[in-house]
């Protein structure tokens, strides 16, 4: 598989390691500091521990690892593989990021 | 006053192989600096390094070579430079000039520099590089980072005298630089 | 003396005459064989027993699709098994053998197996060696060891050398028979990258094989001269001997060349430099699949007799091999293809008996002397170890000595299936073309595309290397396309002969019949996916390349349904089979993973160090003595030394991340649990770090060496993670910070100087001015200074070991010389190296956490660092830690452990029970995660987690490993065996 580093140009997967779903980074408010109350519990376990499947497109996170250990947010299709779109994740808006369904 | 003196160990011994079409030489005596340029600097950054070597700093995957220093891309935001002799003059100087705009580190000792040369210098990393290194795609003054056996490594190419013939800087991180050489050294033109 | 069955002519090299042994006979070929073109020239056609059946069998195709000819080629460490003659290069001395026969292949005592062949009908094993159960083990799981296989490993280290590289093309041409070589020479002329693979150790494809002519030369005439053009083109490679075997994501390519499997490797591997093949990956922009055809044969009663072969392949060995497959030969065919056979045969001087096409009314010239029977079949045939007669659907008899069958080509689509390609049935030509999802970025042309007429293919080749050098920016070329000679191509789908009683295979390499596949359908497997698994038709290491399309059809009849409806199952890399050593490479041994060494190895060799594996680092694990035989003499001699004077250890591999910016301090003090923000400057201090969901992901200390730079230090494993997760934070989660990180690991060579004369050594060293006594420098303090006449140093003031205790830090360059700078200044003082045994017996005497305590299960909580979770700020990790689970008050707890019995030793690993509870995980009170003999103690002695730890502290539970079979009463103590208020510290 090759992703297409917006800065780099096309490099092996081989170079990277692959973080799953892009909602990561999304991370919830974590609210006043101390002891976090329910609500912030619940949305951490969310954001921690539950995530889509999709048979299709899906955005996820890859480290370069073996490369210019930059952070990207690619977009795959996960039935054929296909790449659709390779950005710099902190050049991602998090509204730019497609939500989970449900999420809030 | 103590008595006691520290004398340098080159990593590879300054080990130096030659073959038919290709030689590799460990390159000691080079100070190597990590500049990376502070969040929200980048213009900043810029005039300062044009202030500095008369030209902008290098493209994502290039190296420059201006006033016996090489500045390679690394990695995002951030440039090695390297420049023979002591890395306390190294650092100086960059400190100064790139003061307002970057943080520098000294990075002469955790990498081991090595120099590629020969008509089948490609060869070599034909067979351990996953990067196209062809003339076509890796002209003189590309500079990449990405992995050999397992290790990473950085690798220019840079001009070379004669004409005939490549050269390629090779950075790789000091403590697996043996395994390096024996992957570079398992690889035509030095073993078939 | 040319040997019996030679023909004139071929491509063969008459002026290299090669010896080789089959079985232990002596033969002879010629350079430009195969092995097997080499034995039918020697009329040897019974070369090896089926699989199931023991069935005397012989050469089948001249190809890759070979089923039957299976043989061991070389000795000792070389010997290698399952190749197929068909496709193995005649080398000189080469030494081959047949397998899968007990007992010589003319005499196979298990050929007994066909007498039973009722009993191993379709499914057979689904069916059997069940009862007794206790039977499986003892007999018949051994007995089908013996029995199954084909081949057998020679039982030693494969001596081969395998290489791995990277190629890149624009545009990458799978095969160079007359289709690819126009598209190769189109794409080579407009100036593209080009890569040419050729399974075949020379180029041409079907050329070779064929009579017909390219612009007025002979096939492979032209193949040649066009090779010789796109040999001198610098932008084109020319990869023979090379398989394309799989098609990847984004034009990735797998390959596998053959370097020196035609050449003589001897016993031990010791051929010569090169690697014995090499696995490319090729990255390509665009390929084009010109991989050809492959005929297929009609099963019919006996089909599987020596010298029963497929017609196309017949006349490859007459044309390019100049072998005659027999005296007298019989075509059978369902196309008009098997008549090429006859006429190339007739025009050689070899006798064809008959020409049986099964259609009527066939108006093709017929070759001269050829009785021509239309509208008839083979039913029958009859012949141990060769073939000696067919019989007819009349009931006619015709002696032979071989048998020429054509049931029609299958296009060869194998590549375009690799990602769920799936190919749809064309009637015209009666097999599977490419359709559905094939690789995006491939081109498939002539026959493998199914357009089987020569010109079809040349005009492919053009058309696909036109577009390539459009879309790729090539020049613009005009192509002539060359004259040649189509033949009309005819067929009726005739998959077997119904009226044939006798058994008439279908898959020779696992010996499936019409009969297995009509049994299959009878017991409900009738889906091509349960067809092929039920009777493994196809799953043999031909992948049924002969087999698949006839058995499908023959599915397909009995099921009533169209080919279209019965479909393919998916084909999947490697087309054909790849070596688990090119998939290795270079990774064996040794040389599996890179090596990392300190900077003090060279020295810790000389002074005989024991070295350890800790990841990839290797780490001097103890410093024996002479004199010294058991290292728990080694040890114990290192902890007592440097705990009453002074130690040193080589501590480089831990983790150094260097963190400079103006947010630095913060950036810090959110990754950490505990405060960290307003750390003065010159101070280390001891560092938490949680992953987001809670648990504890790794410690370490983390210097203030100015306001705006730390240096933070992880565990040497955690290393690579603890970097990448900073690296996350910062452009992921706070890009906005000014926080600029490097990782420095390798940069210092760091060592650990510990004992209660650890500060004499040090201020030997250290240069004038450099203040080290306890006011100037206290406990966790940290800051540059130079020693030894200038060398800039920084020192830490930290204690893993619990005595009074430094670590100094300088450029690597300087580690070997500081290590016996150490040692030398260090002489009055009994300075004693210590590895990291002796500092793992340390730090559990002082109840410090390692990667055995932090193993992602604990939480702060856990390890008794709750009140380190700061109430002041955010961090990661602080919502999920304060899950109740790991926070309450009876979960585990980090506790010390000693045996009751001080002569017991503990075990790490053993779980704790009460004394009464029964040994099961319902009462499970945790486990003992680290332990050591304490020379100070006498003791063994052990950290683990307990529930509840903290109030069963001076109680005892029962220690219980099952693993190595021991319960030990144990009593539950403080962690901090030594010192345990911490003075040695501040000394």
């Amino acid at each position: 598989m090759l992703i297409n580093h917006p800065l780099l140009g096309p490099r092996d997967a081989a170079e990277f390691t692959c973080f799953g779903d892009a909602s990561l980074l999304l991370r919830p408010d974590p609210g006043p500091n101390g002891e976090p109350d329910q609500a912030a519990m619940d949305a951490f376990h969310d954001y921690l521990h539950l995530r889509d499947n999709p048979a299709g497109t899906h955005q996820e996170l890859w480290y370069h690892e073996q490369g210019d250990r930059s952070w990207l947010v690619v977009t795959r299709d996960t039935i054929n593989h296909s790449i659709i779109k390779v950005e710099l994740a902190r050049n991602v808006k998090a509204r730019n990021l497609k939500t989970r369904e449900g999420a809030g | 006053m103590t008595e006691y003196q520290l004398r340098e160990t080159a990593a590879l011994g300054n080990t130096l192989i030659e073959t038919e079409g290709g030689m590799l030489m460990e390159e000691t005596g080079i100070a190597l600096a990590a500049v990376t340029i502070r969040t929200g600097k980048a213009r900043a950054f810029a005039n300062a390094f044009s202030k500095r070597y008369d030209c902008p700093p290098p493209d994502p995957r290039s190296a420059v070579t201006v006033r016996r220093q090489t500045i390679i891309a690394s990695a995002l935001d951030q440039v090695f430079i390297r420049r023979k002799g002591e890395p306390a003059g190294l650092m100086a100087q960059l400190e100064k000039d790139f003061s307002q705009s970057a943080t520098v580190t000294d990075q002469s000792d955790g990498w081991v520099q090595l120099a590629l040369t020969g008509i089948r210098a490609g060869d070599v990393l034909e067979r351990l590089a996953m990067i196209d290194c062809s003339d076509q795609a890796f002209p003189v003054g590309s500079a990449a980072r990405t992995v050999m056996e397992h290790c990473g490594v950085i690798i220019v190419r840079e001009k070379h005298k004669p004409v005939e013939g490549k050269r390629y800087l090779l950075l790789t991180q000091r403590s697996s630089a043996e395994t390096v050489l024996h992957a570079i050294l398992g690889s035509p033109p030095f073993r078939q | 003396m040319d040997a019996d069955f030679r023909l004139k002519g071929g491509l063969i090299n008459r002026r290299k005459p090669l010896d080789f042994s089959f079985n232990g006979a002596g033969l002879s070929g010629y350079a430009g064989d195969t092995l097997a073109s080499a034995l039918l020239a020697n009329g040897r056609h019974f070369v090896g027993r089926s699989f199931k059946y023991h069935r005397p069998r012989g050469i089948l195709s001249a190809g890759v699709e070979e089923p039957n000819a299976l043989v061991t080629i070389g000795t000792g460490a070389m010997a290698d098994p399952n190749i197929r003659a068909t496709v193995a290069e005649l080398y000189d001395g080469m030494v081959a053998r047949s397998q899968n026969h007990l007992g010589s292949l003319e005499w196979d005592l298990l050929s007994v197996n066909d007498a039973f062949s009722p009993l191993f009908g379709a499914g057979f094993y689904y069916k059997t060696f069940m009862w007794p159960a206790a039977f499986w083990e003892k007999l018949y799981e051994p007995m089908i060891r013996r029995a199954a296989g084909l081949g057998a490993l020679s039982g030693q280290d494969d001596p081969s050398r395998y290489d791995k590289g990277y190629r890149h093309c624009d545009l990458l041409v799978i095969g160079s028979g007359p289709a690819g070589l126009m598209a190769a020479l189109t794409a080579g002329r407009a100036g593209l990258r080009v890569i040419l693979a050729e399974q075949d150790f020379i180029m041409g494809g079907r050329l070779n094989a064929e009579r017909e002519r390219i612009d007025g030369m002979p096939g492979a005439e032209w193949a040649a001269k066009a090779c010789a053009e796109l040999t001198a083109m610098d932008n084109v490679m020319m990869m023979p001997r090379t398989t394309i075997y799989g098609a990847y994501d984004h034009g990735v390519y797998g390959a596998l060349e053959r370097i020196t499997d035609h050449l003589n490797d001897g016993e031990d591997g010791d051929g010569g430099d090169q690697p014995r093949q090499i696995l490319w990956r090729i990255y390509s922009r665009r390929a084009v699949l010109a991989a050809g055809s492959i005929e297929r044969p009609i099963a019919f009663g006996h089909n599987d007799r020596p010298g029963i072969m497929l017609a196309g392949s017949v006349r490859e060995y007459a044309n390019r091999y100049a072998v005659a497959a027999g005296r007298r030969v019989i075509v059978f065919t369902n196309n008009n293809d098997g008549w090429r056979t006859a006429h190339d045969l007739r025009s050689r001087g070899v006798e064809v008996a008959a020409l049986i096409d099964t259609r009527s009314d066939i108006d093709l010239p017929a070759p001269a002397g050829v009785r021509v029977i239309q509208g008839s079949a083979i039913t029958d045939t009859k012949g141990r170890t060769r073939v000696r007669s067919i019989t007819l659907m009349s009931g006619e008899e015709l002696a032979c000595d071989s048998v020429a069958v054509s049931g029609g080509w299958s296009p060869t689509v194998h590549l375009t299936c690799h990602h769920r390609g799936r190919p749809k049935w064309d009637a015209s030509i009666a097999g599977f073309i490419p359709a559905g999802e094939i690789p995006p970025g491939m081109d498939v042309i002539g026959a493998a595309a199914g357009k089987m007429a020569t010109s079809e293919a040349l005009q492919g080749g053009i058309t696909a290397g036109t577009s390539a050098a459009r879309d790729l920016g090539g020049k613009t070329v005009k192509m002539a396309m060359p004259d040649c000679e189509d033949r009309a191509f005819g067929i009726d789908p005739v998959w077997h002969i119904p009226s044939s009683r006798a058994r008439a295979w279908v898959d020779f390499q696992n010996d499936v019949t019409t009969k297995d596949i009509r049994q299959s359908h009878l017991e409900g497997f009738r889906s091509v996916e349960h067809l092929k698994r039920y009777t493994t038709l196809g799953m043999a290491t031909d992948q049924g390349k002969t087999a698949n399309i006839p058995g499908l059809a023959v599915m397909a009849e009995i099921s009533g349904k169209s080919m279209d409806e019965v479909g393919t199952t998916i084909f999947r890399p490697p087309y054909t089979p790849v070596p688990i050593g090119a998939f290795a490479g270079r990774g064996r041994g040794p040389d599996f993973m890179p090596t990392r060494i300190p900077p003090s190895h060279r020295w810790a060799e000389e002074r005989g160090a024991v070295f350890v594996e800790t990841g990839l680092w290797l780490r001097a694990q103890w410093y024996p003595q002479p004199g010294e035989t058991h290292w728990r003499e080694s040890v114990d001699r290192e902890v007592i030394a440097t705990r009453s004077s002074v130690g040193i250890c080589d501590v480089s591999t831990l983790g150094k991340i260097d963190i400079k910016g103006a947010d630095a301090g913060e950036f810090v003090n959110r990754v950490y649990a505990n405060g960290f923000a307003k750390l003065p400057v010159g101070k280390v201090r001891y560092g938490l770090m949680l992953r987001d969901d809670g648990f504890v992901m790794d410690d370490g200390t983390t210097a203030r060496m100015a306001e705006n730079h730390f240096i933070m230090t992880t565990t040497t494993a955690n290393a690579g993670g603890v970097y990448r997760h900073l690296e996350y934070c910062r452009q992921c989660l706070w890009p906005e910070l000014d926080v600029a990180l490097i990782s420095a690991t390798d940069q210092s060579a760091q060592f650990a100087v510990a004992g209660p004369n650890s500060r004499r050594l040090l201020e030997k060293i250290v240069d004038d001015g450099v203040d080290l006594s306890n006011a100037a420098f206290p406990f966790m303090a940290c800051g540059a200074i130079t020693i030894c006449g200038g060398v800039e140093a920084r020192l830490f003031r930290i204690s893993f070991s619990g005595e009074l205790a430094y670590e100094l830090a300088v450029p690597a360059r300087f580690g070997d010389a500081l290590a016996r700078v150490l040692m030398q200044a260090g002489e009055e003082f009994g300075v004693t190296p210590y590895g990291t045994e002796a500092l793992n017996v340390m730090r559990i005497e002082k109840g410090h956490a390692t990667a055995n305590e932090l193993n992602g299960q604990t939480s702060a909580h856990h390890l008794g660092m709750g009140r380190m979770l700061s109430p002041n700020k955010d961090f990661i990790g602080r919502i999920m830690a304060h899950r109740p689970e790991l926070t309450r008050g009876d979960g585990i707890r980090l506790v010390g452990l000693k045996p009751v019995d001080p002569a017991k030793m503990l075990s790490a690993g053993a779980h704790f029970l009460e004394a009464d509870a029964p040994s099961r995980a319902s009462h499970d009170l945790g486990w003992m995660s680290s332990v050591a003999y304490s020379p100070i103690l006498n003791s063994s002695i052990g950290l683990g987690f307990v529930k509840n730890g903290y109030e069963r502290m001076n109680s005892t539970v029962r220690a219980v490993d099952f693993m190595r079979g021991t319960d030990i009463e144990v009593e539950i103590t403080s962690p901090h065996f030594i010192d345990p208020e911490g003075r040695r510290l501040h000394d």
